[in-house]
């Protein structure tokens, strides 16, 4: 299980967001920290195949991110990730999984599952715009997990959630990525530092640090605050 | 298949479960059914079974007479002669044959009551009249010797009918038609926009079926919601019409209410309207759709295709100015609003003649599905980018 990127650049007007970015990720949890504007975001878009890059591409066990059948493995939570108001909570998902291609009854195991893990079986019926921060991004994160992704992308997604919530989250993904290649983005450092086999930090389009973090290292806020002084 | 089917229905409840799109449709239905209702408040019982007693009567010599020999009873210099009572007891009931005299003659009101009838003056005023028409419409002689062999084929004389009913769902219907596809335009012009300002683009983009079948999906969501709400008008405001006005005379000459040349009947005529009013609202819809796409703005194609569909209904192309007139039956708003249904100009292909309302809605059907075919490649490449 290989998701392979090699030489990604996105270059707009007067800036490069992502310069020439390659990297060979396998099964486990990748984290991707760095600043405002170091082209995380962007980088994730490339890699859901919703941005066209200017060059470079992006391959999952050879499959190109323009194929239907990479969308197929796929499972992606935005940073600005959008819903419905009208939409009951169990609707949404079940609108996920017919966009995703699930058939309807494995659709409706699924979201009873995923509704459960996340702990928001008790609103399912309840429209979104009733639903807290917390509870949006919690569907949000049900959604990526709908169809048992092999790539698993995700940009904050622990905005707005309590810690609690955090927790529980963090060993969701690590038994995810015991199976999956998962990407994580994340302002919050200890969500990285707790889980991720490999630490990548961005700065202006490219990765200036790649490697394993374990507790032996150190801390990794202040290393990361020393790789973005130099 | 399934999935497509699921899709569709997601869609169209997206379609009509926001807010918008509930209330415009809601406005519009009612403005509709209110045009509709006013439109009975014209019913006289006293009218309709005078009009209903001439129903068959050939409109010859015999009952020209009677009608000149009714009206010359009314007092000579009144202001307002039809509250008098000759008017009310010997003239009113012949009141339809009168105003069929002075829509098809060449004689004003005061002629006529001084007219010494005769039954063929009468029809070659009337031939003199369309031959006007021709004139001003500069149509060609093929085209003319085409309607003047309708005229013949209906034959002479003309056999009055009683179709008021048909008459108003036609003059209530075509003029609410532009109420129907400026409702559709506002529904559907966030439809593939609303993606985007709600943000929910980046999940349907990187999703299975977010580059195709959902496309697909938001189409056939978009035509269903203009073909239900334009049928749903139908069948609600036809029978309330009908219900008020009386349903006889669908095969009554649609010459009889409406100065045409066609050999067509106003059921017939109604069939057509309807059908020309359908058409055009799904075209309105689909132009909407492909806005809503290329833009990605709600605001921004709302507002594009309320003004082109605004435009359409104050665009007025003198008839003789032929290839502008006929170009601009392009915009529906134009076609409909503007009574372009019975257009007399005809258009021709490899040598064949269409009607407007049998050209124009097959171009509305070829365009919606050149939108379709278009909009499907821009989804295919679409991407989002920095907000």
């Amino acid at each position: 299980m290989e998701l392979r990127v090699d030489r990604l650049t996105k270059r707009y007007k007067n800036k490069i967001a992502v310069d020439r970015l390659s990297l060979n990720l396998h099964e486990g949890v990748h984290g991707l920290l760095g600043a405002n504007g170091a082209g995380k975001t962007t980088l994730m878009r490339m890699l859901c195949g919703v941005l066209k890059p200017t060059e470079g591409t992006v391959s999952f066990d050879g499959v190109d991110v323009g194929d239907e059948n990479y969308r197929a493995i796929l499972g992606y939570l935005p940073q600005d990730f959008g819903y419905y108001p009208e939409f009951k909570g169990i609707d949404f998902i079940m609108y996920m999984a017919a966009l995703k291609g699930i058939p309807q009854e494995t659709a409706k195991r699924r979201t009873a599952e995923l509704m459960e893990l996340v702990g928001l079986k008790d609103v399912e019926k309840k429209k979104i715009k009733s639903y807290s921060g917390g509870m949006k991004q919690r569907l949000g994160i049900a959604q990526a997990l709908l169809n048992d992704p092999k790539l698993l992308i995700l940009d904050e997604p622990t905005a707005g959630l309590d810690p609690k919530e955090r927790v529980r989250f963090r060993n969701l993904i690590e038994e995810l990525g015991k199976d999956s290649v998962v990407l994580l983005s994340t302002h919050i450092v200890s969500d990285i530092e707790s889980i991720a086999d490999d630490v990548l930090i961005m700065k202006s389009g490219q990765v200036i640090f790649e490697g394993p973090w374990s507790g032996d290292k150190g801390n990794l806020e202040q290393f990361y605050m020393e790789e973005f002084e130099q | 298949m399934r999935d497509f089917g699921r899709l569709y229905r997601y869609e169209f409840k997206k379609l009509v479960s926001r807010k918008t799109n509930a209330i415009t449709l809601i406005i519009c239905i009612s403005l509709y059914l209110l045009t509709c209702v006013m439109g009975t408040f014209n019913v006289d019982e006293v009218d309709i079974n005078y009009a209903k007693a001439l129903d068959g009567r050939a409109i010859d010599q015999k009952l020209l007479e009677e009608t000149v020999e009714a009206y010359g009873k009314i007092p000579a210099g009144l202001d307002n002669y039809i509250i008098s009572d000759e008017y009310q007891t010997y003239a009113r009931p012949y009141s339809p044959i009168f105003n069929y005299i002075l829509q098809h003659g060449g004689m004003n009101k005061s002629e006529i009551v001084n007219w010494d009838v005769d039954e063929n003056e009468l029809y070659r005023q009337s031939r003199e009249k369309r031959m006007a028409l021709y004139d001003l419409y500069r149509l060609r002689d093929d085209e003319i010797e085409y309607w003047e062999n309708q005229v013949a084929e209906k034959g002479e004389p003309a056999v009055f009918r009683y179709a008021e009913g048909w008459g108003e769902i036609l003059t209530e219907h075509i003029s609410a038609g532009f109420i129907l596809m400026f409702g559709i335009t506002v529904c559907l012009a966030g439809i593939f926009s609303e993606e985007n300002n709600k943000r929910t683009d980046a999940l349907i983009l990187s999703s299975v079926h977010g580059r195709t079948k959902i496309y697909r999906a938001k189409i056939w969501a978009g035509i269903s919601l203009a073909v239900l709400t334009a049928v749903v008008v139908s069948v609600i405001t036809i029978p309330i019409t009908l219900g008020a006005f009386g349903a006889g005379g669908f095969s009554a000459d649609l010459d009889l209410l409406y100065p045409y040349p066609g050999n067509i009947s106003a059921g017939e005529m109604v069939i057509i309207a309807e059908l020309c009013i359908l058409v055009s609202v799904v075209f309105c819809g689909v132009f909407a759709m492909l806005l809503s796409l290329c833009i990605r703005n709600s605001t921004a194609s709302l507002g594009c295709s309320a003004a082109i569909l605004v435009l359409g209904t104050m665009l007025y192309m003198p008839p003789k100015n032929r290839a502008l007139s006929q170009i601009s039956l392009i915009f529906p708003g134009t076609f409909i609003s503007q009574w372009k249904i019975t257009d007399i100009k005809l258009i021709e292909v490899f040598g064949h003649y269409f009607r407007s309302y049998e050209f124009v809605p097959l171009l509305y059907i070829l365009l919606c599905v050149l939108i379709v075919i278009s909009g499907k490649f821009i989804h295919e490449k679409m991407q989002v980018k920095s907000r």
